[in-house]
């Protein structure tokens, strides 16, 4: 009773920190006191006062300015790119789970290639040959993050198949498309969430990453991975320039790793219920 | 032949850790218009196998499934799964979770019996002898014996002229048993519906049917009336069953 | 019935905060006996078991008391209990296997249960072991205790729990449904190993739905519901003669084989009343009314 009431608290907590970083990311343009890509030659390398309070970088821009932009870039390419995943790699393993087969030895084949490079490698890889640019930098994340929702929605396909559910829907004439969408998903649903939810945080350190080895997004769009590599040059003259960035993506990623880990505690909770 | 249903040479063997084992090796046998057949063996014996197979839930290896005199084919049409519908030993595993009793069974008789179709509800629940009301509940919150006569309700709602029930009172206490037992006996009664039992419970199926067909290790050792199966056993399995039977 | 029972309840009472769920159940269990309790589900016959043993934390004990081996239990303390409970109680789940974990060996499960209570000797165990496996018809058990929970089929770990309750020399076995999940066959099996179990003066006390098991196995039967015992009979007494209307219907509900379509019994009724001795050992609920007795 209590475990549940505290995982209940915790993960309210965790959902209003989320949202309200998405807010930001969303009100960004609104927020802002400066304009982000405003440089200013009289200015650079300011430190910290009370117009630029996280200072100015090399260019005179506003780091702060730049951060709550770099918020919209960041969280909203990884929901995206989360979101879409989620949904070909869920669709794909149904697929394979439900017809099974030459269908599923075909997708699964596909993973098993996927799987065969790390994610961050393969990414660089497909990220440097498609040239830079946030779409290109999200194809390349999204080329092998769809396998582990894939991977998953078989398994619980294939466990949930012989369900006498399952069995009664199809005999009482659903198509597959019917049962897929109406009784295998929502049942399933729990676990692919709890995913998506902590893959949030990986997808943000990997367009990141792409973005600090130049083959993310570029300049002068704001991103913090990008920022980071920007200003890193001039660490000792500006350290709030690489800081601000740094120390946003490491708040984000967190919540977004404790939002997962919530989800799946509640979860978890209610299930043994 | 007054056969609805008849099975011929059904076979189906699995790979299961690098070995075949043969579910249903050559089955073959009849079932009478508005007969309740038995269908007895320990588990793993193929019972269960044999009722997927004769629903279309799986393809046979081997052998025809006749419905009317007429071969069905493993795809099974709308107007096939009109006529035959299948029972489960879960009651509460045989609803969508996540759905009302009202919905699952809404759902079925819509895929059934087209969308223009009127589901009469009410009279649908009284038959099987539940209040409407206990429709609207999910299927965890109701007991085994509802649940089981909620899914009887379901494989009722387009009038089919064959049930088949998997082991439906195994999960069951006696009272409930009992229930279910007297519903497919008044269901056999007042719409003529034939119907396969297949239970591991001797006892069970010498209540309620007509004739029974003995099964170990996927194939048919004895098949006859009740009665005679009870009073003069020719095989040996079947010897050991009805020896197994403790009586009260 | 025994002069020194092993267990004896004493008016006992018990719920889940909400009202009781059973009350005023009061019976004795000699050694080497078997009770069986049957009643529908719902009747309140596992809320009865769960009481007795005490070691999960509800239901709540909420008037009575238990005697377990001459000892009160709502002298001792929580802890005192559940020792007493481990040490003195064998379980048996309907789930089989639900006592083991599935991939450990039954030899390494054995001996560290063993070893908890401390009555672990190397150089017993083998022997002890063969003893007790050949009492119960179990064959080749070297092999079985190199084997793994979830190699075996369901009769057959149930019957390996029955084994290690007989290895544990405890006193009373509880079981709940012990025959329900498995086969025709299997379950005469284990019904055989429980009478030959007993032979040693473990008393037994079997909640079941199941008829047949109970008039098999039992010496005496007790009839449960909505709570309380309705009808408490030595097992051939009760099945033959049973007086009370609740043990009629549910005696209707039982398949025969070869008999007639089973009747459901009415669960509407609600009974109330004191268990009175009406023939010796036969124990019927009936309602006491200026000293009068009706049944009801």
């Amino acid at each position: 009773m209590l475990a549940r009431k505290r995982s209940r608290q915790r993960l309210i907590l965790f959902l209003i920190l989320a949202a309200a970083l998405m807010l930001i990311g969303l009100l960004a343009p609104l927020i802002v006191p400066n304009d982000p890509n405003a440089t200013n030659a009289a200015h650079m390398n300011a430190s910290p006062d009370t117009e630029h309070i996280f200072g100015t970088d090399r260019y005179g821009r506003c780091v702060f300015s730049r951060v709550i932009m770099g918020a919209r870039t960041s969280i909203f390419s990884a929901v995206i790119l989360v979101a879409s995943t989620f949904a070909l790699g869920t669709a794909l393993g149904m697929i394979a789970g439900w017809y099974g087969g030459a269908v599923d030895s075909v997708i699964m084949r596909i993973v098993d290639i996927m799987l065969a490079f790390p994610q961050m490698v393969l990414a660089v890889a497909v990220a440097g040959i498609l040239g830079g640019g946030m779409i290109n930098a999200m194809l390349a994340m999204g080329l092998s993050g769809w396998t582990l929702y894939a991977r998953l929605a078989r398994a619980q396909v294939i466990a949930m198949k012989k369900e006498p559910f399952i069995s009664a829907a199809r005999l009482s004439g659903c198509s597959d498309t019917k049962i897929m969408l109406h009784y295998l998903l929502p049942c399933m649903l729990g676990p692919l969430v709890v995913n998506a939810a902590t893959q949030l945080g990986v997808m943000m350190i990997g367009i990141a990453g792409l973005s600090f080895l130049g083959i993310g997004v570029t300049e002068p769009h704001a991103e913090w991975g990008s920022m980071i590599n920007q200003s890193r040059a001039y660490m000792q003259i500006a350290p709030w320039a690489t800081l601000a960035p740094a120390g946003a993506t490491v708040i984000t990623v967190m919540v977004f790793n404790c939002l997962g880990d919530c989800l799946r505690d509640y979860l978890d909770v209610e299930a043994a219920k | 032949m007054d056969g609805i249903l008849s099975v011929k040479g059904l076979s189906k063997s699995y790979e299961r850790a690098g070995h075949r084992i043969n579910a249903v090796e050559n089955v073959s046998f009849e079932l009478r218009s508005g007969e309740i057949l038995g269908v007895v063996g320990s588990s793993g014996s193929g019972k269960s196998t044999l009722l997927r197979l004769i629903c279309g839930l799986e393809k046979p290896d081997a052998g025809h499934i006749y419905f009317d005199g007429r071969a069905l084919s493993p795809e099974r049409s709308i107007s096939d799964k009109r006529e035959m519908q299948m029972i489960f030993q879960d009651p509460a595993a045989s609803f969508h979770p996540r759905r009302t009793i009202q919905s699952s069974i809404g759902d079925a008789f819509f895929s059934l019996m087209g969308r223009g179709a009127e589901l009469d509800l009410d009279t649908l629940c009284l038959e099987v002898g539940l209040s409407p009301e206990l429709a609207q509940h999910y299927p965890r919150s109701l007991s085994g014996g509802q649940c089981q006569r909620f899914a009887i309700a379901r494989a009722i709602v387009s009038s089919p002229r064959v049930l088949l029930c998997d082991e439906i009172t195994s999960a069951l206490d006696v009272s409930s048993q009992a229930q279910i037992l007297t519903l497919l006996s008044s269901l056999r009664k007042e719409k003529g519906v034939s119907m396969i039992f297949v239970s591991h419970d001797l006892a069970v199926v010498s209540t309620l049917c007509d004739r029974v067909i003995v099964m170990q290790s996927g194939a048919v050792v004895e098949e006859g009336k009740t009665e005679d199966i009870i009073s003069a056993p020719q095989n040996e399995y079947t010897k050991e069953l009805i020896a197994s039977v403790m009586e009260i | 019935m025994n002069s020194n029972p092993i267990l004896s309840l004493e008016g006992l009472c018990a719920g889940y905060g909400n009202g009781d769920v059973i009350s005023d159940i009061s019976f004795s269990l000699g050694r080497g006996e078997a009770l069986c309790v049957v009643g529908q589900s719902g009747c309140g016959k596992s809320t009865l078991l769960k009481s007795i043993l005490g070691v999960f934390d509800l239901p709540k004990i909420t008037g009575g008391d238990i005697v377990f081996d001459s000892q009160r239990l709502s002298e001792l303390s929580p802890r005192q209990r559940a020792r007493l409970s481990s040490s003195g109680m064998g379980l048996i789940f309907q789930t089989p296997g639900a006592a083991f974990n599935p991939i450990r060996s039954y030899k390494k499960q054995f001996i560290e249960t063993l070893k908890s209570r401390g009555t672990y000797d190397k150089s017993t165990f083998l022997p002890l072991i063969r003893d007790v496996f050949a009492r119960l018809g179990l064959e080749r058990y070297e092999r079985i205790l190199a084997s793994c929970p979830y190699e075996m089929s369901g009769g057959m770990n149930q019957r390996i729990a029955l084994a290690l309750v007989m290895l544990m020399q405890q006193k009373l076995l509880l079981a709940d449904e012990p025959t329900s999940a498995l086969d025709a066959a299997t379950r005469r099996t284990v019904a055989d190993e429980l009478i030959s179990m007993r032979s040693d003066g473990l008393a037994q006390l079997i909640v079941t739905h199941d008829l047949a098991l109970a008039a098999y196995i039992a010496d005496r039967i007790a009839v449960m519901h909505r709570g309380r015992i309705v009808e408490l009979a030595p097992a051939r007494e009760l099945l033959d003669a049973p007086l009370h209307p609740y043990t009629r219907a549910l005696l209707k509900t039982a398949p025969r084989l070869g008999g007639a379509l089973p009747t459901a019994a009415a669960d509407t009724e609600v009974y109330s009343g004191q268990l009175i001795e009406c023939s010796p050992g036969h124990y019927i609920l009936k309602e006491v009314q200026h000293g009068r007795h009706t049944e009801r």
